[in-house]
Formats: C-alpha cells, sequence, structure tokens
C-alpha cells in the first residue's frame, strides 16, 4: 500500500502529492497511520479537525498550483498569441477577490479554530462512553524521569515505570508533571499531548473506546535517552484491569524515597516496572523538588518568608535548611555524573 | 553514550592559562569528527596556501578583507553562507542516513550524543549561518543599488556586522573539534540547557557563537534600516521604493525588534550557566517556561526576516521575467507590513502544549492564520503579474515557480498547525518538520538561489550557466518532495521529530525514501557548485557588457556590471518604482552625462575585520573559562574600537577625472555591445 503510494508520486505532478497524500492517509487505516486510526474520542475529533483542514486549504492551494502552471504555459514568451499587457498592473476586481478568498477561508477556519480549541482544552474532562455512563474517572499521575515515565494511581496505591493501564470507555484524568526536564506526554492514537515541565502540572484527559496496547511517547526531546523514553498504554477491559491493578499489587516493591532516587537517575529502562505501594502525596513532593527526601520548595519559600516577617525565625529552622543545602550539593553531584543507559 | 564534562585544571597554572581546556578536550578517536576536521582544516591551508601561491594577499586585503564596499561584503556574506551551506547540510545527510539506518531496530553509526549534536548544529548553522548572511547578503549587494545609493549608511559598521557573523560561524566549527556542540535542539530550551543537565561547554559553544554573530546582524539591522531611511535617490518617495527594497525595510525593522530579545534570553542563559543564577533553572524560583516564550518571542520574526526578503526576490524575478509591472504594488507593500507586524503576536503558537487555556490557544492560532491572509494576497499578485506577461522560463523563474507551488503547499500544512485542537497531534512530529522545511526550503532558499542566480550577473559582469542552474533547480525540487513528503506521512503515522534510533518496518521505508531525497537534494548542491565554477571558467562567453542581462526594471540594472565602486557616476532621479524600466522606455536610459561631479566615498579600513578577529579567541575564552585571554581580546576589541574614532581619514572625494575614464570605458564597451 506505501509503495504504491510512492510510485504513484512519481507519476503524477508534484502539485496533486499534497491531495493524494492526504486522500492516501484518510483512505488508510490500520495501525501504521496512528493520528488516523484515532481509538478514542480525542483523537478521532483531531483526526476530523485535520481532514476538515486540509480540505479547506486545498480551497486555495490546488487554483494556486493549478494557476501557476497554467500561466506559464499560456503566457509563455514564445506564445505571441497571448495577450500581453505590460502595464496590467491594478484592477480593483482582482484584489477584492485575492483579499477576500483568503479572508473569506480564515473566517471559516477561525471560527472551526475558536470552536474546537475549546472542545479539545486539555482542561477540559472527558465524559464517559455511554455504557459506562457514572462510572468513576481514572486519576493517573505522571512523572516524567530521565528517561522513562512513572505513573501513579492514587486510587489504587499503586506506581507502574513505563506501563499504564486504563479500562476501556472510562475517563482517565491525567496530571502530569516533570522531575527533571521538559518532556512531552502522548499517546498518539488517543490523541493530545501536553508538556511536562519541573515544578508546574498540566491536565489531560482522554479515553480509550477500543481495547489495545498502544505507544505512549515523550515527543519533546529531552537528553540522551530520549529516543528509548516510550511506555505502552494498556486499554483492557474492567476486568482486565482489576487484574493488572491486582499484579502491581502483587509485585510486593515500594515506592519509597529511596526506590524513588534510584529511579530519578539518569538511565533508560528495558523492562516496565510495577510498585504495591508508593509513599504518600509523592506526586506533590515531585511538583515541589522534595520527593527524593529534601527540602520542598514550598516549605523553602514558606521559611523565607517567615525570615522577613519575623526577625530571627531564621534560628528555628536553620538545621533543615542546612540539610536543604547538602540535597542540592548530591543534586548536582548526581546530574554531573556521566549518564548510563 | 557519553558526553564530556568538561572540568577546569586542578593544577592552578594549568587553570589559569587554559581554564577547562585539555588535550581531551579534542575527540581523537571519534574518525567522523576526526576526518570532518581535517576536512576543514585541510581545505582552509589549501586557500591560505594557494593565496600565498599566486601572491594574492595584498588583493584579498585590500579589495576584499578590508573592504567596506557593501557589495563586496554582500559577496563575502553570501560566500559564508554558501560554505555553511555545505557543513549544515553534511549534517542533514548524517541525519537522513542515520535514521533510515536505525529505524528497524539497529542503532545505525551514530551514538544519541552524536546525533543530538549533529541535530542541533544543523538548524543552529542553516538558520544563523546559511540563511541569515545569505538574506543579508543580498539585501547588502543590491538594496543600495535600488535605491541609487553609494553605500550603505555605515559603510565600516558594515564591515564589522559581517566580520562577528564570520567569527559566529568559525566558533561553531572550532566547535567541532575542539569540545562538543551543544545537544539541545537548535533554541536550546531550558532547563535542558541549563548547567544542570547540560555541564559540558557544547552550549557555551552555541550561547557564544549566537551572541557574537547577533550583534553583528542587530548592527546590521540598524545600518540597514538607516540606508533605506536616508540615502534614497531624489524622487525615490517610500512608495516608489522597489518591493524587494521594501522587505529588506520590514525584514531589518524586525531585526531590530526582535534580536534584542535573543540576545538578552542568552544573556540570561549564559548568568545561569557562568554566574550560578536561575532564570531559567529548575531549583531556586526559575522558570524554563519564560525561556521558551522568550525564545520564540525572538524566533518567530526570525522567520518573517528570513522570507520576507525572499518575497522581495521573488517579486522582483515575476516582474522582470514576465516583461510586466508587479501586479497589486501597493497591496504588496501593505501585506509585507501587515505580515512584519503580526509577526510579533503570534510566537505561543509553537507550544500550544504547554498547557495554557482555550482562549489563549485559540488567541494564538487565529492570529496566526491571519497572516496567511497578506501572505495569499502575495502569492496571488504573483499569479496576476504572470497573467497577461511575456513569461521566460529562465533560471530565476523557476526556482519562483517551484517556490509558489511548494510554498502554498507549506503554507496550508503551517495553517493546520495553527489550529490548536490539530496541533495537540502533530506538534513536534515529523509532520512539523516536514511544514517548516517545506517553507523554508521552498521559500527562503529558493528565494536566496533566484536571487543568486538573478542578481550574479550585476555583481560580477558574468551570468551563472543557465544548463547547470536548471539541472540545480530540478534536482532540488525534486529531492525536496521526495525528502519531505515522507515525513508529512511519517507525522501522521505518529512518528516525533529529533529520535535517534527507533524499530518500525512501516517508518523504516519512508525514511529510506527520504534519504534518498537528501541525495537527490546533494546533487542539486553540487550543480549548483559545479554551475559556479563552470561559469567562472568560462565567464568571458557569460559575460555581460550592457549592465542589464535580464531586460530589468529597477536601479540596479541601470549601472554597469560590476557596478563601479561608487555604483552611480551621477545620482537617478526616481519617478516610479520601475524607475530604470521607464527610463528605457522613455530613451533616457544609458545617455552619458556631459560632465561628473566629485563623489563622496568611504575609506577601506581593517578595524571591522581586527575586531571580529579578536572576537573569536573572545568567545573561545569564555567557552573554556579562560579568563585571561577574554579580558586580553574584550580589552583588545573595545581599544581597537575606540582606536578607530581617531582615524579622521576615513572618506575621499572621488575626482571628475576618475569617474570620466571609467564611464567613458563603460559607455564603449555599450557602444560595441549595441553595434554588435
Amino acid at each position: 500500500m506505501h509503495l504504491n503510494f510512492f510510485e504513484g508520486r512519481n507519476l503524477i505532478r508534484k502539485g496533486l502529492i499534497a491531495g493524494l497524500m492526504v486522500t492516501a492517509a484518510v483512505s488508510l487505516s490500520g495501525c501504521d497511520w496512528a493520528l488516523m486510526d484515532p481509538k478514542g474520542p480525542v483523537g478521532l475529533a483531531q483526526k476530523d479537525l485535520i481532514i476538515l483542514a486540509t480540505l479547506l486549504m486545498l480551497i486555495p492551494v490546488v487554483p494556486v498550483i493549478v494557476m501557476t502552471l497554467w500561466f506559464a504555459w499560456r503566457y509563455r514568451a514564445s506564445n505571441t498569441k497571448a495577450t500581453y499587457d505590460p502595464n496590467f498592473e491594478h484592477s480593483n476586481r482582482i484584489e477584492a477577490v485575492v483579499w477576500a478568498i483568503p479572508t473569506l477561508i480564515i473566517i471559516a477556519l477561525g471560527t472551526v479554530t475558536w470552536i474546537s480549541t475549546h472542545q479539545l482544552d486539555p482542561h477540559k474532562k472527558v465524559e464517559a462512553a455511554a455504557d459506562k455512563a457514572g462510572v468513576t474517572p481514572i486519576e493517573v499521575q505522571v512523572v516524567a524521569l530521565d528517561w522513562k515515565w512513572l505513573f501513579i494511581y492514587p486510587q489504587y496505591g499503586i506506581a507502574t515505570v513505563n506501563e499504564m493501564a486504563m479500562p476501556v470507555g472510562v475517563p482517565v484524568h491525567f496530571e502530569i508533571t516533570s522531575a527533571s526536564v521538559m518532556n512531552s506526554f502522548f499517546i498518539p492514537q488517543l490523541g493530545t499531548q501536553i508538556y511536562a515541565m519541573n515544578g508546574m502540572q498540566t491536565h489531560l484527559s482522554l479515553r480509550a473506546d477500543h481495547a489495545g496496547v498502544y505507544d505512549g511517547i515523550s515527543a519533546n526531546y529531552s537528553g540522551f535517552g530520549f529516543a528509548d523514553m516510550k511506555f505502552k498504554a494498556k486499554a483492557v477491559d474492567q476486568t482486565g484491569f482489576d487484574a493488572w491493578v491486582a499484579s502491581a499489587k502483587a509485585s510486593g516493591q515500594t515506592l519509597d524515597a529511596g526506590a524513588y532516587k534510584s529511579l530519578h537517575q539518569k538511565s533508560t529502562l528495558k523492562a516496565p516496572a510495577y510498585y504495591a505501594a508508593v509513599q504518600p502525596a509523592l506526586f506533590t513532593k515531585v511538583l515541589n523538588g522534595c520527593a527524593d527526601g529534601g527540602l520542598c520548595k514550598e516549605d523553602a519559600f514558606n521559611m523565607a518568608m517567615m525570615k522577613n516577617l519575623v526577625p530571627g525565625a531564621v534560628d528555628c529552622v536553620a538545621p533543615e535548611i542546612l540539610t536543604s543545602k547538602n540535597k542540592t550539593a548530591d543534586k548536582v553531584a548526581l546530574n554531573r555524573a556521566t549518564p548510563e543507559s | 553514550m557519553s558526553s564530556p564534562v568538561a572540568e577546569l585544571h586542578e593544577d592552578p597554572v594549568l587553570r589559569f592559562l587554559f581554564g577547562k581546556l585539555d588535550i581531551s578536550s579534542v575527540p581523537w578517536h571519534d574518525p567522523i569528527i576526526m576526518g570532518a576536521g581535517a576536512g576543514m582544516v585541510g581545505a582552509a591551508v589549501l586557500v591560505l596556501g594557494l593565496t600565498t601561491y599566486f601572491k594574492l594577499w595584498p588583493y584579498v586585503w585590500k579589495e576584499w578583507l578590508t573592504s567596506v564596499d557593501h557589495k563586496k561584503i554582500g559577496v563575502m556574506y553570501i560566500i559564508l553562507a554558501l560554505i555553511m551551506l555545505l557543513r549544515g547540510f553534511a549534517d542533514a545527510l548524517m541525519m537522513r542516513a542515520q535514521q533510515a539506518l536505525a529505524s528497524a531496530g539497529g542503532h545505525g553509526f551514530l551514538p544519541p550524543d552524536h546525533f543530538d549534536q549533529i541535530f542541533t548544529a544543523h538548524g543552529v548553522i542553516m538558520i544563523f549561518f546559511v540563511a541569515m548572511p545569505f538574506v543579508i547578503g543580498l539585501m547588502n549587494v543590491i538594496m543600495p543599488l535600488q535605491i541609487g545609493a553609494r553605500d550603505v549608511a555605515f559603510p565600516y559598521l558594515n564591515s564589522l556586522s559581517f566580520w562577528f557573523t564570520a567569527a559566529g560561524a568559525v566558533l561553531i566549527n572550532v566547535s567541532l573539534v575542539v569540545g562538543e556542540f551543544a545537544h539541545t535542539g537548535w533554541l536550546a530550551y531550558a532547563p535542558l540547557s541549563g548547567l544542570q543537565f547540560s555541564p559540558g561547554v557544547g552550549v557555551d559553544y552555541y550561547l557564544w557563537a549566537i551572541q557574537i554573530s547577533g550583534i553583528g546582524t542587530t548592527l546590521s539591522g540598524v545600518n540597514l534600516i538607516a540606508t533605506i531611511f536616508k540615502m534614497r535617490a531624489p524622487g525615490m518617495t517610500l512608495m516608489r521604493m522597489p518591493v524587494f527594497t521594501w522587505t529588506t525595510l520590514a525584514a531589518n525593522i524586525l531585526i531590530v525588534a526582535a534580536f534584542p530579545i535573543l540576545t538578552v534570553t542568552l544573556a540570561l542563559l549564559g548568568l545561569d550557566r557562568y554566574l550560578g543564577m536561575h532564570f531559567f533553572t529548575n531549583d531556586g524560583g526559575g522558570n524554563a517556561m519564560m525561556y521558551v516564550n522568550l525564545i520564540w518571542a525572538w524566533g518567530h520574526p526570525e522567520v518573517y526576516i528570513l522570507v520576507l526578503p525572499a518575497f522581495g526576490i521573488f517579486s522582483e524575478i515575476v516582474a522582470t521575467f514576465c516583461r510586466k509591472r508587479l501586479f497589486g504594488y501597493d497591496a504588496m507593500v501593505y501585506a509585507t507590513m501587515c505580515i512584519a507586524i503580526l509577526s510579533f503576536i503570534v510566537w505561543l503558537h509553537h507550544f500550544f502544549t504547554m498547557g495554557a487555556g482555550a482562549n489563549v490557544n485559540a488567541f494564538f492560532g487565529i492570529s496566526t492564520m491571519i497572516i496567511s491572509i497578506p501572505t495569499g494576497v502575495k502569492v496571488f499578485n504573483w499569479l496576476f503579474t504572470m497573467y497577461r506577461g511575456r513569461v521566460r522560463l529562465e533560471v530565476p523563474m523557476l526556482w519562483t515557480m517551484g517556490f509558489i507551488i511548494t510554498f502554498v503547499i507549506g503554507g496550508a500544512t503551517g495553517v493546520m498547525l495553527a489550529i490548536p485542537g490539530a496541533d495537540f497531534v502533530l506538534h513536534n512530529s515529523v509532520f512539523l518538520i516536514a511544514h517548516f522545511h517545506n517553507v523554508i526550503i521552498g521559500g527562503v532558499l529558493f528565494g536566496c538561489i533566484a536571487g543568486l542566480n538573478y542578481w550574479f550577473p550585476k555583481a560580477f559582469g558574468f551570468r551563472l550557466h543557465s544548463g547547470i542552474g536548471k539541472v540545480s533547480f530540478w534536482c532540488w525540487l525534486i529531492g525536496f518532495y521526495v525528502a519531505f513528503m515522507p515525513l508529512y506521512a511519517l507525522g501522521l503515522m505518529g512518528m516525533t521529530r529529533r529520535l535517534s534510533h527507533m524499530d518500525n518496518p512501516v517508518w523504516h521505508v519512508y525514511l529510506i525514501v527520504a534519504a534518498c531525497g537528501a541525495l537527490i537534494i546533494f546533487a542539486g548542491i553540487i550543480a549548483q557548485i559545479v554551475q559556479i565554477g563552470y561559469s567562472i571558467w568560462k565567464r568571458d562567453e557569460l559575460r555581460d557588457d550592457s549592465g542589464d542581462p535580464w531586460d530589468g526594471r529597477t536601479l540596479e540594472w541601470a549601472t554597469s556590471s560590476p557596478p563601479p565602486f561608487y555604483n552611480f557616476a551621477v545620482t537617478p532621479a526616481i519617478g516610479n518604482h520601475d524607475a530604470f524600466w521607464d527610463a528605457k522606455q522613455t530613451g533616457q536610459a544609458y545617455i552619458q552625462p556631459k560632465s561628473y561631479e566629485p563623489i563622496h566615498m568611504p575609506r577601506n579600513t581593517a578595524t571591522g575585520l581586527l575586531i571580529g578577529l579578536a572576537s573569536i579567541p573572545f568567545g573561545f575564552a569564555l567557552v573554556w573559562h579562560i579568563w585571561w585571554l577574554a579580558v586580553v581580546t574584550l580589552i583588545g576589541m573595545i581599544g581597537l574600537a575606540i582606536l578607530h574614532t581617531f582615524n579622521e581619514d576615513r572618506d575621499y572625494y572621488v575626482q571628475p577625472d576618475e569617474i570620466k575614464a571609467i564611464e567613458d570605458a563603460r559607455f564603449a564597451k555599450l557602444n560595441t555591445t549595441t553595434e554588435a
């Protein structure tokens, strides 16, 4: 199928390539064309949006390509029969048309943009599928690490690395941050990616309507291990999901400060990891830069404020500040070490 | 997988003398880097050796290195761009080869730390050291001629600007062999580019190469704006300026408004890295997203700094090769200025995925789309210039047609990316890569090569060979589509950018096709080099004594080719934006004046060259923390600049006798051409 596409391209004029490509993209299905084969409502809306935008853009693109070739042929220098009007430089009618056509298309597209941007706002919570009405959405906290993905399921008290699961038809609400540099959390077949940023959290709500194992990636370059920073997103039925949670519970591992610290080191993982228990409020601690036991940014900030308000208050917190300084030194030493894979 | 972490020497004397630099800073074990380094050094030695052997140093020194003639400086900018194009394209070939080889499970021939440096260097080189000098070079050569000026407003500053740009390019090439280059992506997003995650010297090379060349660019922007506003020939009102001059003005206004943002942003990153500050760090209250905002507040206008002059080039070419007045001149001018202004309110579309609210995203999405309205008007105006014209399919016109077709496709995919909902899945994918190569190759690069073919006879007095030029055009055009259409498809398949390896047999096929496309483009570049070389060899056959080989319309064609150093013996008077065409129509062209007035001209100076040269060790010293050298070179640069203010012998008058001799020779040639 793909080979046909390319053989065709060699034969057909370049002007038709864009149209051909889109037709091919739309008509092709199967897991090769991830964005054209979405498995949830967000991705589906985005597929339709891409197709609509393509069709709207073909309205000016095709005539321009045709006119370029046609005018060049019709008014070629050797064709002395064609009208030659060397001073034809202005026509109100043509000017009106050439301003109006792009303006009208952009008004149409702008309207589509306004509506779709609000519909597809990552902050907006996705509804449950019709047959799952009233079911509690799954909460997942996502932490981008160098170079792996940590998923915390606060409702179940479990955590996993480089693998997540969700029941089909049930909305999944993600809270996303990064313990390191910027990454982008993306499951192409479910739609919408969103940045994972240190000290900040982003929100995303997705739903899988078909069972399957979908590729998850980081879509923002984050260093040497970036190409291997992948995960699997499993969409399974409720029984399968319960079994998956149970298997994580059965792992017996605890994601405490020590385990997190080793996870936080620069490395890539070949196989997913599972944790039966997670230290309390781990996600908040990651956001505050204290998941591996250091002083939380929030606390540091409060202390700094106190120091200003109450003279002498700094003495009360001196030991802790000292600890945090050591922690920072550790951290810098850690990060300056040669990364390993 | 390792990145050299340069540490300061333990020994205080060595630390003082060499900072972080030691013998292991050069990656002796890497055959690719050593080969490339040997090639660069070899080429440099060859050029210097040949210059010495043929005793060309006095000529090179007097006519080129110390020249303040805008035409010479412009040509040097373009030579720099062409040399750096080879370097940037070598990076492109390696990336395409790596992804083709490492997409079916293998790891290819480049480890991630090398691949990451290559895609960073490719982006930085292509934007800062190919596209920018090419565009600024063309503006330098042509714009003063188009407005009937004798030189730019500040000739010495112009020379300084060029040598700063060249110094930045030298630093980037030094980083290939001594140390490393940034492995952060071409915009060096924080916090990845901060000291915590990039402790090596790569980001420091990045910072100083761009800072030094960026200062040159800003100064050049000031210079060209002053030139356009203050040095137009009598009668050339703003609305009589050729469109290329208009787009030059718009681009330089953007440079002056946007480049300081870049300089400040990189300075803040530099403070983080050198003085332990916390503007963009994870700890200490830094906000890395501020970096992303700031860098794109420069980055988006930068796109228009590059493409607006290209639009101007196409406007000149299309009118000339259709033998017709440009359709909708006023609309072109307004569209240009609209685009220039709008370019400052769209930067957020580079990161819709940062999590801004729907209103913010929708605003920036729609403001981005609005830019396509004036752009669309421009496209239609070029088409209606062809309409009822006499289209000559010479090489510059072929590039123009290739541009129109390619650019509208790139524009269409750009509008798709401007819809936040669609961008949420297309962002950072190779669809995006295909899009911006579609507009930057199809727009900027096609424009530059069209301009090179169009104005080469003006700068050198002979044409570039047309047949080889056509070969180059077709290779570039076909190669572009073969290389980048698969990337559009791959983007829709969910392939993200900057992957050093992957395991997907379907993608593998597309990536092999894309690599073949890169090879076809390579053939186009070879053809381009052959075209220039062959044309120099056969220059007598390709010579044009008329000064007007294409039957041109604007003022640059009114003078001889190459123009005399004073450009115009008599300042022309202008009544229209097609000044020279009108003069030809009314029989006022090619009339030798009876007498000449003395012409006020600037003298050559080596100050720009010397300051530029000193900025290379200055940047190098800062990269490696060799403070004594940084201080010495900085004092040297400031000292030279101050010393130059005492130089009062900066200008002179060309006497009428000399002008008359030059002009008589020109008119004698013109008359022989006419008689023949």
